[in-house]
């Protein structure tokens, strides 16, 4: 299963009826969403979607009839047992050396970025970053894990000489076992504009 | 060297003090006559000594415990001296007066010698001055955070005294914690918060700090950043500072204490600034 198919298992089974549709669908050979949502007094086109929903995942079978009036899915449990294995291998960095550690980076002018600091003063605790203007402005704060917030500590000024990421790891003690964590709060601060890249 | 980096202090937040007792002490002349109006005097000048007092017990400076004493001196005269509706009465001087009058007399001219000799001043106009000496231009650079200025090596007890010797000659007001201690340059008439609250919290202030591992970490405030005439590269701003205060420290450990108040003197900052 993937973190897709995950989501949508999981967002349909913590609907409160989900158990309710799920005791009808083991008590009856078949059933429409009409028929069930009558039953359980709820709109049809919630049933629909929860029972496609099913069907999509591999739980339930349905079978198109015709009785005179339009087309109609019937819905069959095709399942005794759900089973949710979620293989989060592929949201693992690389094991390979990852060239974004060679990147050359440093604070961008003029982003008014606010960096909170911690309480003893030795790393940040947050960057907090306003985008939008006027009434649509919205406020972005980033909490950061100590081994990011020591890395931000020792980011280049924006007037300073450009330095790669591994360089500011060492100066800020940080291992390479969190380069991962580093690299993913360099990429959100490229994005938000707050670190520039030397071209 | 010449002070030219810091535009103009025009503030007049030092004199304060002085402006609210003046404007109470006319009026309770005018409503109340002289008599009262001296009372008046003497006990808002009390309160003053008391606040004086407590600063010195911060600061621990001759110039502190002058000052200090030099009201409380000033609020007894003003309370026990005899005074009629034309004035002081000077031929009812007795002992007591006549005491209390040389004391704060004594202690005046005291404070005005240290006044002139610089001993009184607060220097931190005299440190970002330096500071920024030989620091360029850099538009943009501005950013509130911290920045790491390199390391130091001496042992704790070398660097309390260091705090100490900073404290007791007015470069910067000392907080020592658990395990570093933050040198905190105050300006003239930036003293008030620090001084005269029970809980100053310097974090929104400009700050040089040395931790027990001999990291040194500078902050310099939005305030203090945009007191510079030019936009100054902000970066080597910071390095600059760590590098004056870690420069400091090299001279006091070895004995050159003097030095510093010469290099801090040299810079042209007026008395009062």
């Amino acid at each position: 299963m993937d973190f897709k198919q995950a989501a949508l298992l999981g967002s349909y089974l913590s609907k409160d009826y989900a158990e309710d549709l799920f005791r009808l669908l083991a008590a009856y050979s078949s059933i429409s969403a009409s028929e069930a949502a009558s039953r359980l007094d709820l709109h049809i086109k919630t049933v629909q979607d929860f029972m496609e929903a099913m069907f999509e995942l591999g739980i339930l079978q349905r079978e198109e009839v015709y009785e005179g009036k339009r087309p109609y899915f019937r819905y069959t449990l095709s399942a005794r047992r759900i089973l949710m294995d979620l293989d989060l291998t592929p949201l693992f960095p690389l094991p390979s050396p990852d060239r974004r550690i060679q990147l050359r980076i440093r604070e961008r002018k003029n982003m008014g970025a606010r960096f909170t600091t911690a309480r003893n003063n030795k790393y940040i605790s947050g960057v907090t970053i306003w985008m939008g203007e006027g009434r649509e402005r919205t406020e972005r704060r980033l909490s950061l894990s100590i081994p990011q917030g020591s890395f931000l500590f020792h980011l280049p000024f924006p007037t300073a000489d450009f330095e790669s990421v591994e360089d500011i790891m060492k100066k800020a003690g940080v291992d390479g076992d969190h380069a991962s964590e580093i690299l993913d709060i360099v990429s959100a601060l490229i994005e938000l504009g707050v670190i520039e890249i030397q071209r | 060297m010449k002070a030219n980096k810091l535009s103009a202090d025009r503030s007049i937040t030092g004199l304060l003090p002085a402006i609210i007792a003046l404007t109470v002490t006319v009026l309770a002349f005018i409503f109340f006559g002289k008599p009262i109006g001296y009372k008046i005097l003497a006990g808002i000048i009390f309160i003053y000594a008391l606040f004086q007092y407590y600063a010195f017990s911060r600061v621990r400076s001759l110039a502190y415990f002058l000052s200090a004493t030099y009201i409380l001196s000033f609020s007894l005269f003003a309370f026990f001296v005899p005074v009629t509706e034309h004035g002081l009465d000077e031929k009812e001087f007795d002992l007591p007066a006549k005491l209390l009058t040389f004391v704060t007399v004594f202690l005046l001219l005291w404070l005005i010698y240290l006044l002139l000799t610089r001993k009184t001043k607060w220097k931190g106009r005299e440190v970002f001055e330096l500071a920024a000496a030989a620091v360029k231009e850099a538009p943009g650079s501005f950013t509130e955070r911290p920045r790491p200025a390199g390391r130091i090596s001496c042992s704790k007890e070398e660097l309390l005294a260091y705090a100490d010797f900073i404290r007791r000659n007015h470069i910067a007001l000392p907080f020592i914690e658990m395990d570093r201690v933050v040198l905190v340059p105050v300006k003239m008439g930036r003293e008030f918060s620090l001084l005269y609250s029970f809980r100053p919290d310097y974090r929104d202030l400009s700050w040089v700090a040395m931790d027990d591992h001999g990291e040194v970490t500078v902050q310099i405030s939005k305030r203090d950043y945009l007191e510079y005439k030019d936009q100054l590269s902000f970066d080597q701003l910071c390095e600059s500072m760590g590098n004056l205060f870690k420069e400091f420290l090299e001279m006091f450990l070895k004995n050159e204490g003097l030095r510093i108040i010469t290099r801090l003197d040299s810079t042209g900052v007026g008395i009062f600034s």
